[in-house]
C-alpha cells in the first residue's frame, strides 16, 4: 500500500525535469542581480554591511523563493494535466496520492535546493563583509527553507484547479494572508461581534501561519534563537505540509482527468 | 487461447462536463458491454469523437463512470495518443524512472532490449524534447511494453510514424499478441488494424455498434506497397 519506491521515483522524475526548468535559471539570474544591488546598498548605508545584507537579502530571497515555488509547482501540475502525462503516470503510480506526494516532495526538494544555494551565497557574503552571528542566521535560513516548502504544498493544493491564473492568484493570496495573520488575529480580538469574531478565528486557524514561522527579525543580531523554538516551528511546518498534501490528494482522487 | 476474462465492462455509462461546473454534462459512453479475454488483440474503432479515448480513460480510472462496472484482472499500462512526457529528461532516464514506477525488474537490461527492438537505441541519450513525434511514440511504446502489463492499452499507436516505424510497431504488436499479451488499441488506419487484431469492436456515438472476431493469420506478413519499397530503399532500411 505505502510503496515508497514509487513515491521516490515520482519525486526523482520531478526533480530531474524541474532542474532544467527555465524558471530556475530566471531565479538564479534575478538573485545574482539582486545580490549585487543589496551589496551596493549595504555598503553605502550607515551600520554594519553584513547585517544590512542579511536583513534585506533574506527578505528578498523569501519573496523570490515563494513566487518561484508557486509558479513552478502550478506550472508543473498544469503541464502534466494538459500534456496527458497523467495517462501514463497515474496507472503506473497505482494510487493517485502517490503521484501527488511524489510530485510535491520533488518540487519541495527543488525549492529547498534553490533556497539553500541562494542563502549560502548571502550568508557567506554577510559573514565576509560584516560582524554577524552565524548561528541565528543559520536558524533563520532553516525557517526560510521551510517557508518555501510550505508555499509549494499550498500551490499543489490550488494547482488542482483548472485555471492557471486562478491557481496562482489563490496561492499568492493564501501565502500573503498567511504572512499577515497577526493582523487578522489582532482584529479578531478587538471586535465584539460574535459572528465576526468566530469567522476571524476560523480564518486565522485555517490559514497557514507564515508570520510565526519566520525567524528573520533578529537573525544575525542575536547569538542564537532557542533551539526548542526552531523545533516547534519545524513540527508545525511538517504538520501543515502533511495536512495540505492530504487535502490535495483527497481532491485529486475525486477529479476526472480530461 | 485461454478464456480467462481480463477486462469486463458492464453497462458502463459516462458523461463529461462540457464547460464550467454548472454547464450540462454530455453523455460520451452509453451502456458499454465488453469482455476481453487474455491474449486477445482488440482493435477499438470509431470516428473522431465516437468515445474511444473516453473508454480508455474509464478503463484506466482516469475518469469516473456514472453507472455500470469495470473489472480488471491484472496490471494495466496505457499509452496516450500523443505522449508528451517530460521534455528535459533523456529517453533513457524516462524509461528508467517509468520502470521504477512500474516496479520493473532488471530495468537496464529491459531498456536495452526494448530500445533495440523498437530501433530507438541511437536516441536513448537524447532529451525527449529533441526527438521527433514518431521517436517519442516509440519511446512511449517501449515504456508501456517494458513493464509487461497484463493489459496494454494503446491510443492511436501508429499515428505520426513513418512507413518504417509503422511496420516495426505492427510487427512488435503482432509479436506481443502472439506471445499472449492482451492488447486493446485504437487506430484510424484500417489496413494496419487488419494486420494486427484478432477482434474489432466498433463504437458510434458512445455505443458499441459492432463486435467481430477477425482471422489474423492471412495478414501475418504485411504486404509491402510499391511506394513503401521505394521509401525503404531511399532510407536504406
Amino acid at each position: 500500500m505505502l510503496n515508497v519506491n514509487k513515491v521516490y521515483a515520482m519525486a526523482t522524475m520531478t526533480i530531474k525535469e524541474s532542474i532544467k526548468n527555465r524558471i530556475v535559471y530566471a531565479v538564479f539570474t534575478a538573485s545574482a542581480m539582486m545580490f549585487m544591488m543589496i551589496y551596493a546598498v549595504a555598503s553605502v548605508t550607515m551600520g554594519d554591511t553584513g547585517q544590512i545584507m542579511i536583513d534585506t537579502g533574506s527578505g528578498v530571497i523569501t519573496i523570490i523563493v515563494d513566487i518561484m515555488a508557486i509558479v513552478m509547482t502550478i506550472e508543473s501540475f498544469k503541464n502534466d494535466r494538459e500534456g496527458r502525462n497523467l495517462f501514463v503516470l497515474l496507472p503506473a503510480c497505482g494510487c493517485r496520492w502517490r503521484y501527488i506526494t511524489g510530485k510535491s516532495i520533488g518540487l519541495m526538494v527543488m525549492s529547498a535546493i534553490i533556497t539553500i544555494s541562494l542563502l549560502t551565497v548571502l550568508d557567506l557574503s554577510a559573514m565576509l563583509y560584516g560582524h554577524v552571528h552565524p548561528i541565528s542566521i543559520f536558524q533563520s535560513s532553516i525557517t526560510i527553507v521551510e517557508e518555501g516548502m510550505m508555499a509549494t504544498a499550498i500551490a499543489s493544493l490550488f494547482a488542482q484547479g483548472s485555471s492557471f491564473l486562478a491557481s496562482i492568484l489563490m496561492t499568492c493570496a493564501t501565502v500573503f494572508a498567511g504572512h499577515y495573520i497577526y493582523i487578522i488575529k489582532s482584529f479578531t480580538n478587538s471586535i465584539h461581534n460574535v459572528f465576526l469574531q468566530t469567522s476571524g478565528k476560523m480564518i486565522s486557524w485555517i490559514l497557514p501561519d507564515f508570520y510565526s514561522i519566520s525567524l528573520r527579525s533578529s537573525a544575525g543580531y542575536i547569538n542564537a534563537y532557542d533551539w526548542s523554538l526552531l523545533f516547534h516551528i519545524t513540527c508545525y511546518v511538517i504538520f501543515e505540509v502533511v495536512a495540505i498534501l492530504t487535502l490535495s490528494a483527497i481532491i485529486f482522487s475525486r477529479k476526472d482527468i480530461s | 487461447m485461454s478464456s480467462h476474462i481480463v477486462l469486463r465492462m458492464r453497462d458502463v455509462n459516462m458523461s463529461v462536463r462540457t464547460g464550467h461546473i454548472f454547464t450540462k454534462r454530455k453523455q460520451v459512453l452509453r451502456n458499454i458491454n465488453i469482455d476481453i479475454r487474455k491474449g486477445e488483440c482488440v482493435a477499438y474503432l470509431g470516428a473522431n469523437g465516437a468515445g474511444k479515448t473516453s473508454t480508455f480513460k474509464a478503463i484506466s480510472g482516469l475518469s469516473s463512470i456514472d453507472s455500470g462496472s469495470i473489472i480488471k484482472h491484472g496490471t494495466l499500462s496505457i499509452m496516450p495518443e500523443t505522449p508528451y512526457f517530460y521534455k528535459h529528461i533523456t529517453c533513457r532516464d524516462l524509461l528508467s524512472l517509468m520502470g521504477k514506477l512500474n516496479t520493473v525488474d532488471d530495468i537496464n537490461q529491459k531498456i536495452d532490449a526494448w530500445s533495440h527492438r523498437l530501433n530507438i537505441t541511437p536516441i536513448m541519450d537524447k532529451r525527449i524534447g529533441q526527438c521527433s513525434k514518431g521517436q517519442v511514440q516509440r519511446v512511449g511504446l517501449a515504456q508501456v511494453l517494458m513493464s509487461e502489463p497484463d493489459i496494454v492499452i494503446l491510443d492511436e499507436p501508429l499515428s505520426g510514424l513513418d512507413p518504417v516505424g509503422r511496420r516495426l510497431v505492427i510487427s512488435v504488436l503482432l509479436e506481443q499478441s502472439m506471445s499472449g499479451q492482451t492488447i486493446l488499441f485504437s487506430s484510424h488506419i484500417i489496413d494496419d488494424v487488419e494486420k494486427i487484431c484478432t477482434r474489432a469492436i466498433f463504437i458510434r456515438n458512445g455505443s458499441i455498434a459492432h463486435d467481430e472476431f477477425v482471422k489474423r493469420e492471412q495478414y501475418r506478413t504485411p504486404p509491402q506497397t510499391a511506394l513503401e519499397k521505394v521509401f525503404m530503399d531511399v532510407n536504406q532500411c
